[in-house]
């Protein structure tokens, strides 16, 4: 099975907001070993369109499949998912942390998560309750990319953090990559990750606008990806 | 050397070229090992599927050799690596003679300036 | 998974609530200490069941507020047990649930382990409940020299001889347990309808809970007078020894309501989490 996550005709809308639909007829094929962008503005579906490929929102029509499963139990134990806010519960200490996904994922290193959290500077007595928003989102990353998850799901994952916790973020991305295993992130900051992405995906209003290989993308409009995006999305000036 | 990728063209020339220039200067000698892929390509900070592409290419141009249990090494063939370095040079000073011709300098007058720079680095 | 998700679910709960159980144990101790010692000091006249101390003020005031502040513990521990179970799940299907249902484990798990686990806490606050009270009437037996509990022990005993008794215990006991069962299912149901109205959750919540109660108990009612009616000329015709089985029957039968809801509410919270998930 080479296809990681496909997206056929996906398609939500919220009750009662049947006429704003949130996701409007998404097809999306991503195959295994590769690293795609999902870039929009807010409000453009992406955090829908991976929560739905989490298993955490069920689709109003269409399919959302992962390994050709529909995501459920089994797709999530090959799922890693990097949420945009904390989510770990935050009387722990790291090292239960650490026993959550000791006992709940079956591919989850610890040797190597143990090592990223000191490269981090994060101890395992130290208290969930007593980090600073930047530091808990090192922990969720260093958590998540512990795992050999076939699908990475990555919500905004340097959105709030510093520019030095970026470049390790994506260093993690790169040393991460797996041949069988694709990897999606969301964002708005792609002068960032550019170059780090295989192709990107471009969402507004719930619809795929634009599609391609970074290389591609920049080789045909003749700038970068993140120029391109500005050019796209461009807010409206009618002065 | 730094790896300097700029965001208007396409990453993975931008590869070849310093993969070029670094054997061309010796950064990477002849017949030594470069580094596996995941690991350039964190260096560079690059997707490590265009790192691949760039490396093939070398590999297609004969600069770069794959070896089955030894990975990658530069290759040994001192010839081609002239000829490349040539290349590289007069691409540069195709690059140098467009932009004084843009200034409206006369090559003439280019060449005395390459010969009066000189002076001064001495 | 199961058995690690039911160890986490313990361990976090757990450590809210046995702080408090503990607290409450404390002042138990404590206030049953102050008892005997008011009473060492007093002098004690029993009249049947009736014991009443007389001692020093200071020692009479203290020890009647920790017997308020017991009081108070024992309604306290299992109001802030349901309080907790309640605000866990609640919260499993907000913040907490990105988390949670990102785990390899079924709606179905997830829902038996915070079932089982509430069971266990809410068994646990009654026993301290019924705890808090047996110290007393211990402490009165001690400080009566046997008086109480021989009087408690002789009702007991010619009580229990009768089956039909014991068999009501027995059947009241299964009957609060599966009524416990029926009433976490129930707010689970709750907070999962409540899902539907992203923007205010916590009044859907609510607002579902009051309705299902409501149908819930205008059915019973139904049910009991329809029953009733309908049993009326059977039980008219009933000799005495036979009805004496009537609270055996009309306790078997609630639980088997309760059963029904339960049945009930699991099946149609399942429903909604595995098919209409909806976390924002």
């Amino acid at each position: 099975m080479n296809e990681i996550l496909a997206c056929r005709g996906l398609t939500k809308y919220y009750d009662g907001m049947r006429e704003k639909h949130v996701l409007d007829g998404v097809d999306i094929s991503i195959p295994a070993g590769r690293i795609v962008g999902l870039l929009g503005p807010n409000g453009s579906g992406k955090t829908t369109l991976i929560k739905l490929a989490a298993g955490l929102l069920a689709p109003s029509d269409g399919a959302v499949l992962v390994c050709g499963m529909v995501p459920g139990p089994a797709t999530r134990a090959l799922t890693a998912y990097l949420p945009d806010k904390p989510v770990l519960p935050r009387n722990l200490r790291v090292r239960d942390a650490l026993e959550l996904y000791r006992d709940f994922f079956a591919d989850f290193h610890e040797e190597k998560a143990t090592a990223m959290l000191a490269d981090l500077s994060i101890n395992p007595t130290d208290k969930l309750s007593a980090m600073s928003k930047g530091t808990l989102e090192k922990l969720h990353l260093a958590l998540t990319m512990s795992r050999s998850a076939k699908l990475y799901l990555l919500d905004e994952p340097i959105g709030g953090v510093d520019p030095a916790a970026r470049d390790y973020i994506l260093s993690t991305i790169i040393r991460n990559y797996a041949e069988d295993a694709a990897l999606v992130l969301s964002t708005h900051l792609i002068g960032d990750i550019e170059n780090v992405l295989d192709d990107a995906l471009f969402l507004q209003n719930g619809r795929v606008v634009l599609a391609g290989s970074v290389d591609a993308l920049r080789e045909e409009h003749g700038k970068s990806v993140d120029a391109l995006f500005r050019e796209v999305f461009q807010c409206s000036a009618n002065y | 050397m730094a790896w300097d990728i700029r965001a208007d063209r396409p990453v993975y020339l931008q590869l070849v070229e310093h993969l070029q220039t670094a054997v061309v200067t010796g950064e990477y000698p002849l017949g030594a090992r470069i580094p596996p892929v995941r690991e350039l390509a964190g260096q560079a900070g690059v997707n490590p599927n265009t790192m691949q592409r760039a490396l093939a290419e070398l590999e297609a141009q004969g600069l770069v050799e794959t070896h089955r249990t030894a990975g990658r090494t530069v290759t040994q063939d001192k010839c081609a690596v002239e000829r490349l370095k040539q290349a590289l040079a007069r691409s540069c000073a195709g690059e140098y003679v467009k932009s004084m011709a843009r200034l409206g300098i006369s090559q003439p007058q280019a060449a005395q300036l390459v010969a009066e720079y000189k002076e001064e680095e001495q | 998974m199961f058995g690690k998700l039911l160890k986490h679910e313990c361990k976090a709960t757990g450590r809210v609530l046995c702080p408090v159980y503990a607290g409450f144990v404390v002042l138990v101790l404590a206030a049953c200490g102050m008892l005997r010692l008011t009473a060492h000091f007093g002098t004690v006249a029993t009249e049947g069941p009736v014991t009443t101390l007389h001692a020093n003020t200071w020692m009479s005031v203290l020890s009647g507020l920790l017997c308020i502040a017991v009081v108070l513990g024992m309604m306290a521990v299992v109001i802030v047990t349901e309080i907790v179970l309640i605000v866990r799940f609640y919260r499993l299907l907000g913040d907490d649930g990105y988390f949670w249902f990102s785990l390899p484990v079924t709606p179905a798990q997830h829902m038996a382990a915070k079932l089982l686990v509430a069971l266990l806490w809410s068994v646990v606050s009654v026993v301290l409940f019924i705890g808090g009270m047996l110290a007393f009437v211990l402490l009165a037996d001690d400080i009566s020299d046997g008086a109480v509990v021989a009087e408690l022990w002789d009702a007991l005993r010619t009580f229990s001889v009768q089956w039909p008794v014991f068999g009501f215990v027995v059947l009241f006991i299964i009957g609060v347990l599966v009524s416990i069962t029926a009433g976490t299912l129930q707010v689970q149901l709750a907070c999962a309808l409540g899902m539907r109205w992203p923007q205010s959750r916590l009044g859907a919540s609510i607002g579902m809970y009051v309705v299902i109660s409501i149908v819930v108990q205008v059915l019973a009612s139904a049910g009991t007078i329809a029953g009733g009616a309908l049993m009326l000329p059977q039980i008219t015709q009933l000799t005495a020894t036979q009805a004496v089985y009537l609270p055996l029957i009309s306790m078997a039968c609630m639980s088997v309501w309760y059963l029904v809801l339960c049945v009930v509410y699991f099946a149609a919270t399942h429903w909604l989490l595995t098919k209409h998930l909806n976390l924002v």
